[in-house]
């Protein structure tokens, strides 16, 4: 009986598979962080945001596809807003200064970032480029993100609201698709809709899809070639910068 | 694609934590990756070795743990479930705190300080 429990007892203990759970325990410590990932960003959009407060200034973070209109919406709305409420623009790009250039063509001063290779802001590259603007003298202050759904959800760049762009012609089940795009933001404006009888979208169903993934997203339905929706979301502008 | 960049902040982060270890082997970092933080962990993965290159956490593995987007609900006593849109998985009001899921967070890391 003694035998056969020393014999297990040196079976178990010899046994190729049990040393190999026990050796690597020995030297082996582990160490809780939780450290967020992007902390540092998190940081620098805390700074900002703080900035924004201080000096009145209301910051929205524009995001979207490439080509989704951007540029588009804030040069209609610039138009039509035509000097009554002091905006700025800063510009994210992988290259070029061409939104820039057209921004500023609408008597808006805008800022250039071009982030060479980066698919995203973040909050230093912002900050950097605020020293550029008049804060003093701008109450709404617009950042247009590089054109990615994706990655420029991960970036907080200290902005006030997450406005989300989207145009008819990426399809009506883009937020099915790109859900965390739109938990992350807080307006929703869909473009281009003089183009929707030539692709095929239904723009309601568009809209009930986004709600269905964020039922308090304001939305605003326009077109920057025709105006439609220009004043409204004008308005909303105006309305929240005070 | 700013997996690698998300890997290289990873790598501030252990290099920092393990500041009283010098000497130490990273054989693993836990990171918790919530759903809707716009991470793509297969990228983030093939990203990971890369950032740790000519850094003290070279061979660590990455192990990741996915975080479902979870709420709380202001209008019912729902605390903290899972649900698949900001909306309150029970009674459906779009009222709730988002309490999971959306950061990407370092939890721990194992070190050999043989």
């Amino acid at each position: 009986m003694g035998r056969r429990i020393v014999g297990f007892f040196l079976k178990f203990a010899f046994e190729p598979s049990n040393l190999r759970t026990l050796e690597p325990n020995i030297h082996m410590i582990n160490i809780e962080i939780k450290n967020k990932v992007l902390s540092k960003n998190d940081e620098i959009a805390e700074h900002i945001r703080t900035l924004f407060r201080k000096k009145g200034i209301t910051g929205l973070n524009l995001i979207g596809s490439p080509g989704s209109g951007k540029t588009a919406l804030l040069e209609a709305t610039f138009k039509h807003l035509n000097g009554k409420l002091a905006c700025a623009v800063v510009e994210g790009d992988v290259k070029t200064e061409n939104d820039k250039i057209r921004i500023e063509a609408t008597g808006v001063p805008a800022v250039q970032i071009e982030t060479e290779s980066s698919c995203h802001l973040n909050a230093e590259q912002v900050e950097k480029s605020l020293s550029e603007l008049d804060l003093d003298n701008t109450k709404c202050l617009f950042i247009e993100n590089v054109g990615n759904l994706i990655c420029t959800t991960s970036y907080d760049l200290g902005e006030k609201y997450k406005v989300i762009v989207i145009s008819v012609a990426e399809g009506q089940d883009k937020p099915l698709k790109y859900p965390s795009a739109f938990t992350s933001t807080n307006v929703l404006v869909i473009t281009k809709t003089d183009l929707a009888p030539y692709v095929d979208v239904d723009i309601e169903k568009l809209k009930e899809n986004a709600l269905s993934i964020n039922p308090k997203l304001r939305t605003f339905i326009t077109s920057a070639k025709t105006g439609d929706g220009i004043e409204e979301f004008a308005n909303f502008l105006m309305d929240v910068s005070q | 694609m700013h997996e690698l960049s998300i890997a290289t902040n990873i790598v501030e982060i252990v290099e920092e934590n393990m500041r009283s270890y010098p000497k130490a082997q990273v054989i693993s970092v836990t990171v918790q990756v919530g759903t809707h933080s716009g991470i793509e962990t297969e990228a983030l993965t093939f990203c990971f070795p890369l950032a740790c290159e000519d850094t003290p956490v070279k061979g660590a593995k990455l192990k990741l743990e996915v975080i479902p987007l979870k709420v709380s609900c202001s209008d019912c006593p729902v605390r903290d479930k899972e649900t698949q849109n900001l909306s309150c998985p029970v009674c459906q009001s779009p009222n709730v705190t988002v309490t999971a899921g959306k950061d990407m967070i370092v939890a721990s890391i194992d070190l050999d300080i043989d």
